[in-house]
């Protein structure tokens, strides 16, 4: 017998690729998160050891690489609202495709933001009214991933 | 900024400082830059003096109060954080502060609380101590007589002592393998067994082989009666020294009279230290000395009036004087912008502060700064909320000036979030019945809308370079750092608005015409101001790059977009997955569920919020044009702890 994708995913081709997509977009950028939070948990936990009134600014710091997985989690959504039965393979290659960026540069920027929030817990530790200025510096990592959310965004509106 | 110069009589130095300190509006400099190097104010009977033994000691004394404080924090019962938070704080004028202080007599306080501690301290090792004893005793209770006894016998050796757990039962059996010997084991631990042995007077040098093979270790006892009755009697001890330190603590528990007494205290003896380091800064002499600071100039006069309120009229005398050309960069800043714009300061400031004449950009991003935190957190509800809960805060609790201007900032951001809620019509993630967008289907339009908000955002921050650039007389650069760039995205905006809505053949070329025009405009000025013409054109060459970069601030704007429209998902996802529940389990846990999961995207989506826009003022606004090398303005002032302090 001949290999026929068909014989693989059955009729709904493009439905099952499309929700391929929604895993992948909501998994591997979760993935990153909950690695960059535990990371950052775990300095944040070390740092509440010793002043724990430092709690809720610590709290802020780790929750920052936080973000990726819920981007991921929204395209996920999105897609899992754009899936009809019936729909074309291409159409669900496409969907798959547009969960790539956010799952991708999710997975990748949360960690890299943790590291980032990490180094901020020493501004808390040292000099607690300055952390803002850790808290910023968190933030510019996740302009990547917001961009992978962009771009993901817009593969699927446009 | 004024400077103020006061000369007064040596006796008046005590209430000039604590006037001064009162007000919380000079910022004391050190006269000793007033003498060129070389000069010796000693020649003309000045001198300064040197406070750092008195300033040593305070600082001591402040450390113990606050050692003794942070003490019985650990046991005098906190109150609820709603309870603390509405509490008021009384007000004491530093006259008042000093005489209550006086009638404490805190010296004493400390030492109670240092004896309590010491107490304590001394009953916890007192019960280790016999905790250690009571494990020695219960391994040996089981011995029925006291082990010094056993030299009465006359034809047999008794000896107890322990031995290594695991070579105990090979030492056994090498006892017992002798004629006239005997082991018991009279415990057995983890780590050693306690033996009795009992060997006649013939064995007795086998035996004692035997004991050295085998590492037995006699023991030595030296209590006075037999181990199960001194573990009774240890048992009983370590009771009343348990009820002991529980009364101790239970006496702690009522120490919060002391403990207002101390950080009474504790303010006292800070707003001493802070006015006896002023005096390092002043000059003085036999019998005048002059203290120098900076203040706001709308301040001095009732500043003025203040100090001669209260100090004698005839023995001082003041003098005033503007800023001078070189003075400047020491000069601190202080910002001055109308009431509802004040709590975005600190904003400006966590970046840095602006020169002392130089340009604040606060009143400047105010508006954006709501318009991109409303955008990025867009909901009706949340925005209520917010409003409300720091409505509350500010009307009921007693908030330090920082958490008060920080609990005002997020009240004004509240409207920015209940304004872009209602356009794009959520509430609480469910949809409003009126929308004028919708974040579903009309992704670009808003993606639009964030760029062209980004694009008016940038434009002002390179409008404020010209402005600052040709104040300063810098033609150049204001072309080059500003007006170029601002109009190479005018241009970029006509092109992008003549494609999507007018489709006209002139605007188009305008657009180009801009944008070429001006990259053209920056090789002809680069190569015009610089010396060197061909490193002029290098470096226009490169300049090229710096298109990128602004493309780059451009998309930066996007995640306006982005974060509204993961907000609002995870608000409906939320939403959406609680209606499946069955109707009674929805009305109940389903209420539950629906606050805990609104309050954690509340929580991530104002974080979001709140760190985004203020990345986009730092980066995309403030990197335009901001220079922040100033100083913030340092006052002499009290230490506003627990209570506040008024002017008399």
């Amino acid at each position: 017998m001949s290999f026929n994708i068909e014989y693989l995913f059955g009729p709904e081709t493009g439905m099952i690729l499309a929700g391929l997509g929604v895993a992948i977009a909501i998994f591997i950028a979760g993935t990153g998160s909950a690695r960059g939070v535990g990371m950052a948990g775990e300095a944040a936990a070390a740092l509440t050891r010793e002043k724990p009134e430092l709690f809720g600014q610590a709290l802020v710091l780790q929750l920052l690489p936080a973000t990726q997985g819920l981007y991921g989690f929204v395209i996920g959504l999105i897609i899992l609202l754009n899936i009809e039965s019936g729909m074309d393979a291409s159409q669900g290659w496409y969907l798959l495709a547009a969960s790539l960026p956010v799952a991708i540069t999710g997975f990748t920027s949360a960690p890299a933001q943790a590291k980032a929030s990490i180094a901020g817990m020493q501004i808390l530790a040292q000099r607690p009214e300055n952390v803002t200025q850790g808290i910023v510096y968190s933030a510019m990592v996740e302009t990547y991933g917001i961009l992978g959310f962009v771009a993901s965004l817009l593969m699927i509106v446009l | 900024m004024k400077k103020l110069t006061l000369l007064a009589e040596d006796k008046e130095k005590e209430r000039v400082l604590v006037a001064m300190q009162a007000m919380h509006n000079v910022e004391v400099i050190s006269l000793k830059e007033a003498f060129s190097e070389g000069e010796d104010p000693g020649l003309i009977g000045l001198q300064f003096e040197e406070q750092k033994e008195n300033v040593g000691q305070l600082t001591q004394k402040l450390q113990d109060i606050r050692y003794a404080i942070a003490y019985l924090d650990q046991y005098i019962p906190s109150v609820g954080m709603f309870k603390r938070l509405k509490k008021k704080r009384p007000t004491y004028s530093l006259d008042e502060l000093e005489r209550r202080v006086k009638e404490i007599d805190y010296q004493k306080l400390l030492h109670q609380v240092d004896y309590m501690e010491e107490t304590l301290v001394r009953l916890n090792e007192k019960l280790k101590e016999l905790q250690k004893e009571e494990a020695f005793f219960r391994q040996w209770q089981n011995l029925t007589f006291m082990p010094t006894d056993t030299k009465i016998f006359k034809y047999f050796n008794v000896l107890v002592g322990t031995i290594e757990a695991e070579k105990a039962q090979a030492f056994e059996m090498a006892i017992n393998e002798l004629d006239l010997a005997y082991a018991e084991d009279i415990y057995q631990s983890r780590d050693t067994w306690g033996y009795l042995l009992v060997t006649s007077k013939d064995e007795f040098e086998t035996c004692r082989e035997i004991q050295e093979n085998y590492g037995f270790q006699p023991l030595i006892y030296q209590a006075k009666s037999l181990p199960k009755d001194e573990l009774n009697a240890n048992l009983t001890t370590q009771k009343q020294i348990i009820q002991k330190i529980t009364e101790e603590k239970e006496n702690l528990k009522k120490y919060h009279i002391t403990r207002e007494h101390l950080q009474l205290a504790e303010e006292y003896i800070y707003n001493m230290r802070e006015r006896e380091k002023a005096k390092e800064l002043m000059i003085h002499s036999e019998f005048v000395f002059v203290i120098s600071g900076w203040i706001e100039a709308d301040k001095l006069a009732s500043h003025i009036e203040h100090i001669q309120a209260v100090c004698d009229n005839q023995a001082i005398a003041f003098f005033e004087t503007d800023v001078q050309e070189e003075e400047i960069d020491d000069v601190p800043t202080v910002f001055d912008n109308p009431e509802f714009i004040k709590p975005f300061e600190s904003l400006t400031a966590q970046f840095g502060m602006p020169k002392y004449n130089g340009f604040d950009p606060t009143p400047w991003y105010y508006p954006f700064h709501i318009a991109f935190f409303g955008m990025m957190s867009a909901d009706l509800g949340y925005g209520l909320l917010l409003w409300l809960a720091t409505g509350y805060a500010l009307k009921e609790f007693e908030l330090t000036k920082g958490m008060r201007l920080s609990f005002k900032m997020f009240n004004q951001l509240s409207y920015g979030t209940m304004f872009f809620g209602l356009i794009f019509g959520s509430f609480f993630g469910f949809d409003l019945p009126f929308r004028l967008l919708n974040l579903t289907d009309n992704v670009i339009l808003i993606m639009g809308i964030s760029v062209a908000l980004g694009i008016i955002h940038m434009i002002l921050g390179y409008g404020i370079r010209i402005y600052l650039a040709i104040k300063a007389k810098d033609y150049v650069s204001a072309y080059l750092d500003g007006a170029q760039w601002a109009l190479i995205l005018l241009g970029i905006s006509i092109t992008a608005l003549n494609m999507f809505f007018f489709n006209l053949s002139w605007l188009s070329t305008a657009g180009l015409i801009l944008i070429l025009g001006n990259i053209l405009g920056m090789f002809i000025v680069k190569i015009l101001s610089n010396e060197n013409k061909l490193a002029g054109l290098g470096q226009a060459a490169f300049g090229i790059m710096d298109v990128a970069g602004m493309i780059g601030d451009l998309v930066s704007y996007t995640r306006l977009t982005a974060l509204a429209v993961s907000g609002a998902n995870i608000g409906m996802a939320f939403n959406l997955i609680l209606s499946l529940l069955p109707p009674f389990a929805r009305f109940t846990i389903g209420l539950i569920l629906f606050l805990l999961l609104h309050a954690l995207n509340i929580f991530i989506t104002y974080l979001g919020a709140y760190v985004h826009s203020m990345r986009l003022e730092y980066v995309e606004f403030f990197g335009k044009f901001f220079e922040s090398d100033g100083k913030s303005f340092t006052p002499l002032k009290t230490l506003e702890k627990y209570i506040w302090t008024k002017k008399s």
